[in-house]
């Protein structure tokens, strides 16, 4: 059972919301449209768990940072489209910055003379 | 709730639809990617994973989960109180009664108690105590109390509210702690006339200042003002409300006219407010005069000189302390005043000692007395006083009643979860949470208890009226009856208790029943070995809970039987007369003003004429009738010997025919006539008990009396009688011929004493028609009160010892029943080896009855601890009654066992074969 899981990269706590509304800054997306976009960005590494994904998008619509309506797909099918509000674009600065911030300090830690051990 | 299913709905069907659109946009890309539809569906519902798994995480990103829970768990309770109705309504039926009972109490309590009185701002009023720790002897000279005045420890000296009218005055004048010191001088009951109609009724003396210090406002006309209240001052009176409006049939403009009290007119001042019942909550008076109406409406000048002086203490004073002043402070001022003047009373004396005090000298008087304050917030404790212990009694009954259907339900509630445990196992097994299935279990208590607090308000909505009529006025007026209207303290109390209750009856089967050995569970049900290794638990909770039941139901009934015997002991007892045949009916000639020399010959025609009625065998008249609560006391010397000294005797006023009307034995001499009552006659009768006592039975004839400065000689012996009530014991009695005054006339019929009331009122009608016939009643009828607190009590500990009995029949055989349906294989495969019926039949029984006795033996030893408290209840009956234990007991046991035999029966009746090829 455990090794499906094991080639594929297990998303940092909160990583998932600050993907969301990245991808969600290009323009209003469903949640299927939302999982392939992050799919293809990544280069296929990152397979969004559905099972993570909706209760996500369901998290931050009651927490305002996106907001979410029913529209006619263009394939005549009803899906339930999201976007992201004022209030989701400020708190995604933020989550980049600390994210930007994060990814630096673990980089340092990981290679602190550039040279080390790499050779 | 309604709203809250609905919302919930549209949530989930959207959040399906947007889960199906996502299914259906991923199987289209597989489609595109070359997939047949059929395979692209798959791939699509592989890639989703566990659908509802998804949802469910998604719901939970909602919020309020524990909300969407309990509305699960409510619907789902509902449908398993649905699915078993004898089961629901069974179980709130009982806890109705049980709430209702407790709660109808408590809205009895929580009048007389706690509710305040309806006045302005009453937590500022104090009612006045003077306190000794001596024995006395203190500065009064009479006394006279109301009761209301709270308990008084006789450990600890002396304790009282009566305050003389110059106490009133000093304080009212010369405090700085109160806004107003006002007095209330206890009930007038008088003669009312008015358009010709005259009538009895009572009202209450208070001060002037009475309703301004109280701060309640009249609803018509005006009150009593401190100028109203003077000697000289004409003669005013305030009418409560219900008594307006029955009497005077709400008219306004009985404002300014006259009615007559006593045969004086008083003119009608104003209307107090409906709510207005003045100091003590209970029976209301009709009307209020001021202190000084007392000399007008009563002969004060003979009967009671000096009630004005310092030492006539006869007032309750009430003040209103000043919100800035510490009570303390206020207190402390009072005693300092109270003190002084007390001081400067008895050097007043000194200078002038009274006749009787030189005839009696008497050691320093006391007037070292204490102050304190008690708050009248909730008004007199008269009804407290009277009721409260009856009440907590009932109660602790009620109390019993509830956890016998505590303990019935979680009986009930065990075996229900035990016919569950399939079902809980699976739901264990599927990945369900312990403390999730407690707390569906649990909503189904709650919910159990909610729908039994909603009847058990309508229960006791119903009782608390009864319980008003039976134990404090058997003809409320409707004004009382209002005062008896639950409230919110009364809601609270049920919605309290139906929670208690939901906890203590639900939470140990949830515990229990959730502790489920899935394996066990699934295998199969009940019968096997390893089926009534786990079902051994249930049985010991259950049995545990039958015992317990037991044991509360047999303390109720015990204490039941001891009020029972108490009933059955006094309606048995011997008063020493007949009660049978007998009418009863006061005049009082004295409150209509009939001049005294009249009043003779006023009685003598009255015992003519009715004794000329047919069907009557005799009339008497006395002071005041047997058995009904009138008694005066006082000390007498028997010439003859001078070394007795004084001894305390009970009196009887009687007229002509006495002894023969009231069937009272004669032992010697001979019975009274109508020549006897004649002012200045000199002979006497005594009973047995005072030849006992102080004659030694030798030579009573010719014996003489000294009461006052008369001297009397006995004339005749006459057999004991319980002359106060018949809770009374015999004592020391003389009997006094009685030529006139305030009669109470006493009639010997033939027939039932009833048919003879009209025709006796037209002969009073047409003697003396300005005299109201008051309290015309059979003497029966008359007992019948003296006793009915111990009548209403019997009854109502009855009803609930019934009660209690039902409930742990009910118990005990719902644990037996479900435990032999349980063990039926068992049984079967018993009897299919041989097994006689016989054997089954005792094998079912013992394990119905051993803890049935087991709670009985608890039970009784409860009982015997916890009857004490109702001694002051009993009358000739021990609180450890083995009468009424053993048969208590006995009953007990034998509706035990009665529960146990039908299903013991049952048992006996399995058919092997039917049972081992049943599964």
């Amino acid at each position: 059972m455990k090794d499906r899981y094991l080639n594929r990269i297990e998303l940092l706590q909160g990583t998932l919301d600050m993907l969301i509304l990245q991808t969600l800054q290009w323009g209003p997306r469903h949640g299927y449209g939302l999982s392939q976009s992050i799919r293809t960005n990544s280069g296929e590494i990152l397979k969004v768990d559905t099972g993570s994904l909706y209760p996500a998008l369901h998290r931050l619509e009651k927490q305002k940072l996106i907001a979410a309506e029913w529209k006619v797909s263009e394939n005549n099918q009803r899906t339930r489209v999201y976007k992201l509000t004022v209030k989701g674009k400020k708190q995604l600065i933020s989550e980049r910055s600390k994210w930007s911030q994060l990814s630096e300090a673990i980089a340092g830690v990981l290679n602190p003379a550039k040279s080390e051990g790499d050779a | 709730m309604k709203f809250l299913f609905w919302r919930r709905k549209r949530r989930d069907e959207e959040l399906d639809a947007e889960i199906q659109s996502h299914l259906n946009m991923a199987a289209r890309d597989h489609v595109e990617r070359g997939e047949t539809p059929r395979q692209a569906r798959d791939s699509a519902r592989r890639e989703i994973g566990n659908v509802a798994l998804v949802k469910e995480a998604t719901r939970e990103a909602w919020g309020r989960r524990w909300l969407r829970d309990v509305a699960q768990d409510l619907a789902y309770a509902l449908r398993q109180l649905r699915r078993s109705p004898g089961f629901t309504v069974v179980a709130i039926l009982t806890l109705a009664l049980g709430i209702g009972a407790n709660t109808a109490i408590f809205t009895l309590i929580n009048t007389v108690m706690l509710t305040r009185l309806p006045v302005g701002h009453a937590e500022q009023l104090v009612l006045l105590h003077w306190m000794s720790h001596s024995k006395g002897p203190f500065l009064w000279t009479t006394s006279s109390s109301f009761g209301g005045c709270g308990t008084s420890d006789p450990g600890s000296g002396n304790t009282n509210c009566s305050f003389s009218f110059p106490d009133y005055e000093n304080f009212r004048a010369h405090t700085q702690s109160f806004q107003g010191v006002t007095a209330y001088g206890g009930n007038a009951f008088v003669h009312v006339e008015m358009n010709g109609q005259a009538t009895r009724a009572f009202g209450q003396y208070v001060s002037g200042d009475f309703f301004s210090v109280l701060e309640t406002r009249p609803a018509l006309g005006r009150f009593l003002e401190p100028s109203d209240d003077l000697p000289g001052a004409p003669s005013v009176v305030v009418l409560e409300y219900n008594y307006w409006q029955t009497r005077f049939n709400r008219d306004p403009k009985v404002i300014g006219q006259t009615v007559n009290l006593n045969n004086v007119p008083f003119t009608i001042a104003g209307v107090a407010l409906p709510e207005f019942y003045g100091l003590a909550p209970g029976p209301r008076p009709s009307f209020w005069v001021p202190l000084h109406a007392h000399e007008r409406l009563n002969d004060d000048s003979k009967m009671n000189p000096g009630l004005f002086d310092a030492r006539a203490i006869w007032l309750y004073i009430v003040g209103r302390v000043k919100t800035s002043v510490p009570v303390e402070r206020a207190r402390v001022e009072l005693e300092t005043m109270y003190r002084g003047s007390l001081a400067n009373e008895v050097s007043e004396t000194a200078k002038t000692p009274s006749e009787y005090e030189q005839t009696h000298p008497r050691g320093a008087i006391d007037t070292n007395l204490g102050i304190s304050l008690t708050s009248v917030e909730h008004g007199l404790d008269t009804l407290r006083g009277n009721y409260s212990t009856q009440l907590f009694v009932l109660m602790g009954a009620a109390g019993l009643i509830l956890l016998i259907a505590c303990a019935n339900i979680a009986n009930l509630l065990l075996g229900r979860a035990s016919t569950r445990r399939k079902e809980i196992a699976i739901r264990l097994a599927l990945g369900a949470s312990r403390g999730r299935l407690v707390r569906q279990l649990l909503t189904e208590s709650v919910l159990l208890a909610f729908f039994g607090f909603a009847t058990g308000l309508l229960v006791s909505a119903w009782a608390s009226i009864g319980l008003v009529h039976l134990l404090i006025s058997s003809r409320p007026s409707a004004a009382f009856l209002a005062l008896f209207q639950p409230d919110y303290r009364v809601f609270g109390f049920a919605a309290g208790i139906a929670a208690i209750a939901a906890i203590s009856f639900g939470l140990i089967p949830a515990l229990a029943g959730t502790r489920v050995s899935q394996g066990d569970a699934l295998k199969g049900e009940g019968g096997t070995a390893d089926g009534r290794q786990s079902s051994l638990g249930h049985n010991l909770l259950g049995r545990g809970l039958v015992a317990a039941e037991m044991a509360l139901a047999l303390v109720v009934l015990i204490g039941a039987g001891l009020f029972l015997r108490t009933l059955i002991t006094l309606e048995t007892i011997d008063p020493g007369f007949r009660t049978d045949h007998l009418l009863v009916f006061s005049l009082s000639p004295s409150s209509a003003k009939t001049p005294t020399d009249k009043i003779p010959a006023l009685g003598q025609e009255l015992e003519r004429r009715i004794g000329a009625l047919p069907g009557v065998e005799s009339v008497t008249w006395s002071g005041g009738a047997l058995a009904t609560g009138g008694l005066s006391m006082g000390p007498v010397k028997v010439q003859e010997h001078p070394e007795l000294g004084e001894v305390p005797t009970q009196f009887v006023n009687i007229g002509p025919r006495y002894f023969e009307t009231l069937k009272i034995p004669v032992l010697a001499g001979r019975d009274i006539t109508v020549d006897d009552c004649q002012k200045g006659f000199q002979g006497v009768w005594i009973d047995r008990a005072f030849a006992t006592k102080f004659l030694k039975n030798a030579n009573e004839l010719g014996t003489h009396i000294v009461f006052g400065k008369s001297s009397l000689e006995v004339i005749g012996v006459v057999g004991d009688v319980r002359v106060q009530s018949v809770k009374a014991n015999f004592k020391p009695t003389i009997y006094m011929a009685m030529p006139g005054g305030d009669f109470s006339f006493q009639i010997r019929i033939a027939g039932n004493p009833k048919s003879l009331e009209n025709p006796v009122r037209q002969i009073v009608s047409d003697v003396a028609s300005n005299l109201p016939v008051s309290g015309m009643q059979s003497l029966q009828e008359a007992i019948d009160e003296d006793i009915s607190e111990e009548n209403s009590m019997a009854r109502l500990s009855s009803g609930l010892g019934l009660l209690a009995l039902v409930l742990a029949a009910i118990g005990i055989y719902g644990v037996l029943a479900y435990s032999v349906s349980r063990r039926t294989r068992e049984i079967a495969v018993r009897i299919s080896l041989g097994a006689m019926r016989r054997d089954i039949l005792r094998l079912v029984l013992k394990e119905g009855l051993a803890p049935a006795v087991l709670g009985a033996g608890i039970g009784l030893l409860a009982a015997w601890g916890l009857t004490r408290l109702i001694a002051t209840f009993l009358y000739q009956v021990k609180p450890v009654d083995p009468v009424t234990f053993a048969g208590a007991t006995v009953v007990l046991l034998a509706i035990a066992a009665l529960a146990c035999y039908v299903p013991a029966r049952r048992a006996t009746k399995v058919d092997p074969m039917v049972a081992l090829r049943y599964e």
